[in-house]
């Protein structure tokens, strides 16, 4: 693993994030990935969000919730991994769709910007990975959701 | 050992590969079962971790991977399918049902003709593993029809050409005919 974020799971900014992720971080000695952006301009990128039919409603802060905090069958043995801890979202609307092909009532896209104060991000274009900080704030988002359709 | 994903049918499933996740949720992978028959597992619903699983032959498989075969058709050349809604991260907590295929509701199934795409290497090796064992199924498959045919003495070589071409090495991506012929005769002989 990189070895710039070991000076971030010693410092403060570890108790920054949620106790799920310092908790994984601390069990199974993971680091960031070395390329991990601490401070960023504002990013565009595409969600996945669950959605009834008929619902719009504004993105919160349950919508970037990793899976790593409710953990189920087939991810046992991801949790050595740092993006497991993170929460995916896409630079390119198409690849978010691609993903998406397959079936789950409910779902719909959300797009919006990214920014630092949501947390750390790790880019592999198209994909961005968000480790989100436990008091992030996303009352002033600017996400619009819509059928991904 | 390796961990027990499902029991279907009384088999225990095991993860055979994962071929797509979201958030690291599983959506789309195969598992075996101790008799190394496989089964493609469809995630239905992230939420409630709702699944469907099918069996799905060497040969749907590596088609399947290959973008010949939608995903949505892999589920329907199947008989019959199992819906298995978890109750937690144990097996042994599932509700499975088992559906006939014609009457399970399709809305639950990919889409018509979607495709899997092979995105990286580590799945275009997985393919290239499933290619050589439907390969290695076929080879057998000949022997024992030649044998049963002629007797186990017969020259393999002469006597395979009544079934197959084989003065070239198979060619599973391309040659539809033998694989269609032999995708029947793997339920009679492949055990």
């Amino acid at each position: 693993m990189g070895g710039l974020c070991l000076k971030h799971m010693t410092d403060k900014n570890l108790k920054k994030f949620p106790s799920f992720l310092r908790e994984g971080f601390r069990k199974y000695k993971i680091d960031f990935f070395k390329e991990t952006e601490w401070s960023y301009s504002p990013v565009e990128v595409y969600r996945m969000v669950l959605r009834e039919k008929a619902d719009f409603s504004k993105v919160t802060r349950v919508d970037f919730t990793s899976f790593a905090e409710k953990p189920r069958r087939g991810m046992e043995n991801l949790v050595t991994k740092p993006d497991f801890y993170g929460v995916s979202t896409f630079t390119e609307r198409e690849s978010l769709v691609n993903k998406l092909k397959l079936p789950k009532p409910g779902k719909k896209i959300a797009r919006g910007h990214l920014k630092e104060e949501y947390g750390p991000i790790y880019r592999k274009l198209p994909h961005i990975c968000l480790w989100v900080y436990s008091d992030a704030d996303f009352s002033d988002n600017d996400f619009e959701v819509s059928n991904y359709e | 050992m390796n961990k027990v994903y499902f029991k279907i049918d009384n088999h225990a499933l095991y993860l055979d590969y994962m071929l797509e996740e979201y958030d690291y949720v599983p959506i789309l992978y195969v598992c075996k079962d101790e008799e190394q028959e496989r089964y493609l597992v469809l995630a239905t619903d992230f939420e409630k971790e709702s699944y469907l699983i099918s069996k799905i032959t060497l040969l749907d498989l590596n088609n399947m991977l290959l973008g010949k075969l939608d995903i949505r058709s892999a589920f329907l050349n199947q008989p019959k399918f199992w819906s298995v809604h978890c109750n937690g991260t144990d097996y042994q907590d599932d509700m499975v049902n088992e559906y006939e295929t014609s009457s399970y509701p399709k809305e639950y199934l990919p889409a018509k003709d979607e495709f899997y795409v092979l995105y990286d290497e580590e799945h275009k090796e997985y393919q290239r593993r499933i290619a050589k064992e439907l390969k290695d199924t076929i080879d057998k498959i000949a022997v024992k029809k030649v044998e049963l045919q002629f007797g186990e003495n017969m020259n393999f070589e002469s006597a395979t050409t009544e079934f197959f071409d084989w003065s070239q090495e198979v060619d599973i991506e391309n040659n539809e005919s033998q694989l269609t012929f032999v995708n029947d005769e793997i339920g009679l002989y492949a055990a």
